[in-house]
């Protein structure tokens, strides 16, 4: 599977697929860089027990606050906004405590970028249990050699990090869903961009 | 403690300028016979044992001079209980479905289950008397293990990577690690993956965006510093 989309296109893929997951009765999550709350800490860029160092400073928007990541235009309906003060969007954050409080064990993964923050978002689920797949048109790489090559690192070892997939399939997949939620919430497509 | 800097990609490691044996730890990454040893895992799945074996010399060489200067040695072990119960389904149904079943038994015993022959670090780089083993059911270091505990109070912020496999356990250890704020470097001759490619891209990963997940040197740059 080779398809490298591009950030518009990939939020296109998102958008529909999210739409899709919304009618099938399952959660759509949005990640993005993002602190809970601001704690004043002396000689720390960023106010937090758990945040980087002084090697690459970085100011984090609180979650909520108007600096925060505005609502991604591409999605629609109810939607789970976590930040992550991490490159993985487990990690300072609440996705994991959203996605087990929802008993989601599956989880669709795109967006931006592929080799970065999605795929480490996604080692970190897969470790943790969650049953994931990267959506290869719903991901846009910083640099298309390394997003395939990130692509392929799931794959290995008969899916090491899950499985990656087409939105075409995956929506077919929807499609032919009998509409039976016995076990309601069973997908969550994370939606993750840097910032 | 040494004010020197290592020669490394993309910026000279670490970025405080500071060696400091008490603040350091070497982490050597699942060099275990099922990774790098004939009748493990990888060779039972059918891979090219030279790709993971290729970093044990340069890694033997890496040890003996950080042991003499005194930093904290850490080795990790992927391995699941006997019992399985640690053990995620859909891991254990993968490694099934590819001919290499997580608790089945192969040449070295049952596949990645701990106290099996297979699971053992391989000699050329075991942990000798006092080295810290951390024991690990995924592929990161710090999910579901006592890494981070130990790290912190040992006042360690620094942290040197070899091990197997880069793309892999080697990769998603170090994204951890750099979230939590140690600063990262990966020994790139001391490192392999199970695909080449994969393992020259893991290498590039690491230096985009100035260094997003540390930085990247071989082992005779950090000879070099330590006057090894």
């Amino acid at each position: 599977m080779s398809v490298s989309t591009g950030v518009v296109g990939a939020a296109d893929v998102l958008g529909r697929v999210a739409a899709a997951v919304q009618g099938s009765g399952g959660t759509v999550v949005t990640v993005s860089h993002g602190i809970e709350e601001p704690v004043a800490g002396p000689g720390r860029a960023v106010g937090h027990a758990h945040a980087r160092p002084v090697a690459r400073p970085s100011r984090l928007p609180v979650v909520g606050s108007a600096e925060w990541q505005p609502d991604l235009g591409f999605l629609a309906g109810p939607i789970v906004r976590v930040g992550a003060i991490g490159l993985a969007g487990t990690y300072g954050s609440l996705l994991e405590h959203h996605l087990r409080a929802a008993g989601i064990d599956r989880v669709v993964l795109g967006g931006f970028a592929s080799e970065l923050t999605v795929d480490t978002t996604v080692r970190a689920l897969n470790d943790q249990g969650f049953e994931c797949l990267t959506l290869v048109d719903g991901c846009a790489p910083i640099d298309p050699a390394t997003g395939e090559h990130a692509l392929s690192s799931v794959t290995m070892s008969g899916g090491i990090f899950g499985a990656i997939g087409s939105s075409a399939d995956l929506l077919a997949a929807l499609a032919a869903d009998d509409g039976g939620h016995d076990q309601p919430g069973p997908r969550a497509p994370a939606f993750q961009e840097t910032s | 403690m040494i004010n020197a800097t290592i020669d490394a990609e993309p910026y000279p490691w670490p970025y405080d300028g500071v060696i400091d044996p008490a603040r350091t730890a070497i982490i050597n990454i699942d060099w275990q016979t099922d990774f790098c040893g004939p009748g493990g895992y990888v060779d039972a799945m059918g891979y090219d044992l030279n790709l993971t074996r290729a970093g044990l010399e340069p890694t033997t060489k890496v040890l003996a001079a950080v042991r003499s200067a005194g930093w904290t040695v850490i080795h990790t072990r992927e391995g699941h209980r006997p019992d399985l119960v640690d053990c995620p389904p859909n891991k254990l149904w993968r490694s099934k479905r590819i001919g290499a079943g997580i608790g089945d038994a192969g040449p070295c015993g049952r596949i990645l289950v701990r106290g099996e022959p297979g699971w053992d670090i391989v000699p050329e780089v075991a942990p000798i008397e006092g080295e810290i083993v951390i024991d690990k059911p995924g592929k990161g270091s710090f999910y579901a293990t006592d890494l981070d505990l130990i790290l912190r109070t040992r006042g360690i912020t620094h942290l040197v990577f070899t091990g197997i496999t880069t793309d892999v356990c080697v990769h998603t250890t170090m994204r951890d690690a750099n979230d939590r704020g140690y600063e990262c470097l990966l020994l790139t001759d001391c490192t392999g993956a199970t695909d080449y490619g994969n393992y020259e891209a893991a290498l590039k990963m690491v230096t985009m965006q100035g260094g997003v997940f540390g930085a990247i040197a071989p082992s005779a740059a950090l000879l070099s510093a330590l006057g090894a």
